[in-house]
């Protein structure tokens, strides 16, 4: 078992920038982003480190103060966390800087800073969530992390922003609820906090209060669900994520939603076991529940006028893709899943920024008022395009790889039936990226408008993050070195 | 079994354009001399390199290169047999004759801009189809084809060619996941996706339900009834040479794929012990009759040369279906005359209404006494399309007549020449009200044949070509094109893949 510190340093980082933030901000505005970019350049090289460290000698344990469990904290990163690290500091760097010049003109000059820290917040949380070995401190980083979320939400102090945060607030504290209340049953029956300890007892607990297990193992699905907007539980993402100011839409709708995801895997695989999964077929419900997100997130999208909504209720579709290949449970479905976790992050992240300066530049966040600012704003909306095209999957653009391996993983498992669920709700993403694309490239522009690329600190990580949408298309193999032994 | 050699001109060829449109696009704004110039000089480069493969060819061998390191575990993979050469040369030499044409089509067009790298980044897709050696690859340019497609069809950006765009745009990505669908599931039977000799072992429902979906990807492409709506839109609305494009060529990398799918990837041995084939028979039946008898009822020239198209895929689509060699053929040989007929046809009718600014036939009476070398050329491929010896066309149902014979059908014969006439009524009307009506008010009376207003030689000289090469190409003995299409029929027949 390899020991490392550098495992939980990634938290701290991230955490002592967000308390450093607002006092920077306050004592010396300039510093704010010093202290912003070192964080988010510190957090990315920790974690390609550990990616790297994780892929060449296996996972990487920390046992917090030394106390080893039953006694102590446990962190583990795997591959499978590896690549959440990776995705989260990948992505959520872009978007740190973009915010950075966004805030200027979307955000009061007084919240700057305490946006920012909730920011870091919400970072260091994520990754809290993804490396945690035991359900408390999981429990406590999904908190944090909602917390922040609401934070970063009302932010903006608008009457719809506000009303958002507060139904994500609510409800999020009903999912809160419920996980802590599995945990606390759970704890009960095994014992242990500790996921693997926990998962040992599991199966022996199973027999002695059936009752009670299963009570706990549903109160926490259905407490990560909430969070995670498995449909139909998605009710707040929509409201949410559009009304958010745009560094929070796309740090929520690429990021925070599947960060749960994560937490709600390591839940099935190391604490639930094979055993308990197969006995109470919460994977068939996972599946229809998926289908479901899939098809009425894409319809729901194809009705919206509001440009963020419709990203927003696309995020919702695409969660059911993550939910799908979690339910499918074939090692390519879950490869697909994983995948599908960083490359929708990718995009979704492209697509808000991108919409996000569309509509500063413009004015209007309508669908249907983008005539032409394809050539105005060509960098922009070039970005927007790739991160639309590879939300239909088109080759060799990253969708397409995430799709074709949670459809292999489909007819791996013997369900050919779900490669179609895939297929149709591909082509009716089609139906609501086209129009906007076609009308921004091939129609004249409105008369007046005097769009243009924004500054080149909001335009950069556009398109740094669709041209990663490109790089892990073409070479895929980046990821699927860390994948490669892990699903098995 | 072949020889193969690894060879990079498949990949230079493919990549070619690709990079010329990085070019085209850069010094664009500079000068629209080095646009056209370049514009002209790609394609002819791209020519120049797909013939380079020639040698290698008739000796027999196949060209190969793999990147397997693109997009693992699938890669990426170019090759070059007999029908993928004998597909890009007809591809890469109309494209030159029509790259050539659009300089003068295009002269007063707007947004020239957008049009040529589009133009040029199109043959790389189309290029890439049929010069890639597995069924990913060749998928991954079909997209790349199709969806610069796009850009092509919209160009005039009025109301009616961005209603058709969207349809051919939402067909297109219907299509694109039917072959998702279809690839997929051949990689879950086979676990490879390489162009082999019938890589898929015994009949499945699976096998089935892929065969059905390549169909319907490759058919929208293919204009094959009942997914050929989005055709006799599209077309038609399309500036003249891509309209030629679309209708020569790019509608054939929907049979391409299909012949790939019926002799490669299942192979004749499985699909004889299945009657599949019937689905893919009966409706290039329909598409054949339907094409000609509706293209009789178009007033619009251009609509009228579109479901001519949707007649004539019928054909090939029979001819491959057949499952006999020179029904095979015949089908491949029509891939080439058809794409010289009709983008000589396109580029004849687009001279017309590039001179008169009339599209409809009625309009056009008199038309020869005016541009008499353009009809002429838009006659001798008419009736080449009709099928009068000695012009390919002929030839073409010549061996799809044979060929259904082979296969003991003889109504598919009934259907041809049924078709056939068909194609005389609607294409003879054009012909001589042309040179002989004293009607029309274009005419004006007009009684001798004048040059005066013929169309300008930079748009002349490729059409007349191209029409030339309708009777060049069936009257030379031992003409080339006729003993390659021989030969990738007999090569898809007897030696399949690798």
């Amino acid at each position: 078992m390899n020991v490392s510190a550098l495992t939980v340093l990634p938290v701290g980082v991230f955490l002592g920038a967000a308390y450093a933030a607002p006092l920077v901000h306050r004592w010396y505005r300039r510093g704010l982003s010093v202290v912003v970019l070192g964080a988010g350049f510190a957090g990315l090289g920790m974690a390609v480190l550990l990616a790297y460290r994780v892929a060449t000698t296996g996972p990487l344990h920390y046992f917090l103060g030394g106390w080893v469990p039953p006694w102590g904290i446990e962190v583990i990163v795997d591959r499978w966390a590896a690549l959440g690290l990776l995705a989260v500091t990948g992505v959520g760097l872009p978007v740190l800087v973009y915010a950075l010049y966004d805030a200027e003109h979307e955000l009061d000059a007084h919240v700057v800073g305490r946006y920012f820290g909730l920011m870091l917040v919400l970072m260091a949380a994520m990754l809290g969530v993804i490396m945690a070995a035991d359900v408390f401190n999981l429990f406590v980083f999904v908190e944090i992390s909602s917390l922040a979320a609401c934070g970063i939400i009302a932010v903006k102090g608008d009457r719809t922003a506000t009303e958002a945060s507060l139904r994500y607030l609510i409800l999020g504290a009903l999912g809160s609820g419920a996980l802590l209340l599995g945990v606390a049953l759970l704890f009960m029956v095994t014992g242990h906090l500790n996921l693997r300890l926990a998962g040992d007892q599991i199966m022996t607990a199973v027999l002695e209060y059936p009752k009670v297990v299963y009570a706990g193992l549903g109160f926490a699905i259905l407490g990560m669900s909430i969070k995670a907007a498995l449909f139909p539980l998605h009710v707040w993402l929509p409201d949410a994520h559009a009304s958010a100011p745009t560094p929070s839409s796309a740090m929520l709708s690429g990021l925070v939603v599947k960060v749960y995801i994560f937490g709600l895997w390591r839940l099935f695989d190391v604490m639930f076991g094979e055993g308990l999964m197969t006995a109470v077929s919460v994977r068939g419900l996972l599946l229809v529940l998926a289908s479901l997100g899939i098809f009425g997130g894409s319809i729901l999208a194809i009705g919206q006028d509001d440009l963020k909504r419709m990203l927003a209720y696309s995020t919702v579709a695409n969660i059911g893709y993550v939910f799908l290949g979690l339910g499918l449970n074939s090692e390519r479905a879950l490869i697909g899943a994983a995948l599908h976790i960083i490359n929708h992050a990718l995009m979704k992240a492209a697509l808000f920024l991108a919409a996000g300066a569309i509509i500063h530049a413009t004015g209007t966040r309508h669908v249907r008022r983008l005539a032409g600012i394809g050539l105005r704003m060509p960098w922009t909306m070039g970005s927007f395009t790739i991160g639309a095209l590879a939300m239909v999957g088109i080759p060799p653009l990253n969708g397409f790889v995430s799709k074709w391996y949670l459809a292999l993983g489909a007819l791996d498992a013997g369900q050919p039936l779900y490669v179609i669920v895939i297929l149709v709700s591909s082509l009716l993403s089609g139906l609501y990226y086209a129009p906007i694309i076609i009308s921004a490239f091939f129609e004249p522009p409105r008369h007046g408008s005097e769009a243009r690329d924004p500054h080149l600190f909001m335009t950069g990580p556009t398109v740094l993050l669709a041209a990663g949408c490109v790089l892990l298309g073409l070479f895929p193999s980046l990821l699927l070195v860390l994948l490669g032994r892990w699903a098995g | 079994m072949q020889a193969t050699v690894v060879s990079w001109l498949p990949v230079v060829a493919t990549l070619l354009p690709l990079v010329g449109t990085g070019c085209i696009y850069l010094v664009e704004g500079r000068s629209w001399q080095w646009r056209n110039g370049l514009s002209v000089a790609t394609a002819a480069i791209a020519f120049g390199l797909v013939l380079a493969m020639y040698p290698a060819i008739a000796a027999g061998k196949v060209l190969v290169m793999e990147f397997p390191n693109i997009l693992p575990p699938l890669g990426l993979s170019f090759r070059a047999d007999p029908l993928g050469f004998f597909m890009a040369a007809t591809m890469s030499l109309v494209w030159l004759m029509v790259t050539v044409y659009s300089l003068a089509y295009m002269e007063k067009e707007h947004h020239k801009k957008r049009y040529y790298p589009f133009l040029i980044l199109t043959l790389s897709g189309s290029l890439g189809v049929v010069l890639t050696g597995d069924m990913f690859s060749l998928f991954l340019f079909f997209e790349l084809m199709s969806l610069t497609a796009y850009v092509l069809i919209i160009h005039e950006q009025s109301h009616e060619a961005m209603k058709a765009g969207y349809k051919y745009l939402i067909m297109t990505i219907l299509g694109s996941l039917a072959l998702f669908f279809a690839i997929i599931a051949v990689y879950e039977i086979s676990g490879t996706l390489i162009i082999g000799r019938g890589i898929i072992g015994w009949p499945s429902p699976l096998a089935l339900g892929a065969f059905v979906a390549f169909l319907l990807g490759f058919g929208i492409k293919a204009g094959m009834f009942p997914l050929h709506v989005w055709l006799p839109d599209a077309h038609p609305v399309a500036p003249s040479p891509a309209s030629a494009l679309l209708s020569g060529l790019m509608l054939k990398t929907g049979a391409y794929g299909l012949i790939r799918v019926i002799y490669n990837v299942y192979g004749i041995s499985l699909l004889q012990r299945t009657n599949w084939m019937q689905i893919l028979v009966w409706l290039a039946a329909i598409t054949i009759l339907l094409g000609s008898s509706v293209a009789i009822l178009q007033d619009d020239i251009k609509r009228r040369l579109a479901y001519s198209s949707i007649g004539q895929m019928g054909y090939i689509l029979l001819g491959m279906g057949l499952m006999s060699e020179r029904a095979l053929f015949g089908a491949v040989f029509h891939i080439f005359g058809h794409a010289l007929m009709k983008s000589a046809l396109f580029l004849a009718a687009g001279a017309m209404i590039h001179k008169t600014h009339r599209r409809s036939i009625a309009d056009l009476e008199g038309i020869g006494y005016r541009m008499p070398l353009t009809l002429g050329a838009f006659t001798l491929s008419a009736l080449a399309m009709i099928g009068i010896p000695p012009l390919v066309g002929f030839l073409s149902k010549w061996e799809l007549s044979l060929g259904a014979l082979d296969a003991g059908r003889p109504w598919f014969v009934v259907i041809l020449l049924a078709s056939s006439l068909m194609n005389g009524v609607y294409y003879f009307p054009i012909i001589i009200a042309g040179y002989f009506s004293k009607k029309s008010a274009y005419a004006d009376g007009a009684q001798a044949w004048s040059m005066a207003d013929e169309t300008s030689p930079v748009m002349l000289v490729p059409l007349v070509l191209l029409a030339a090469g309708t009777l060049i190409f069936a009257v030379l003995p031992n003409s080339l094109p006729y003993v390659l299409a021989g030969k990738s029929a007999h090569f898809l027949f007897h030696l399949g893949g690798r």
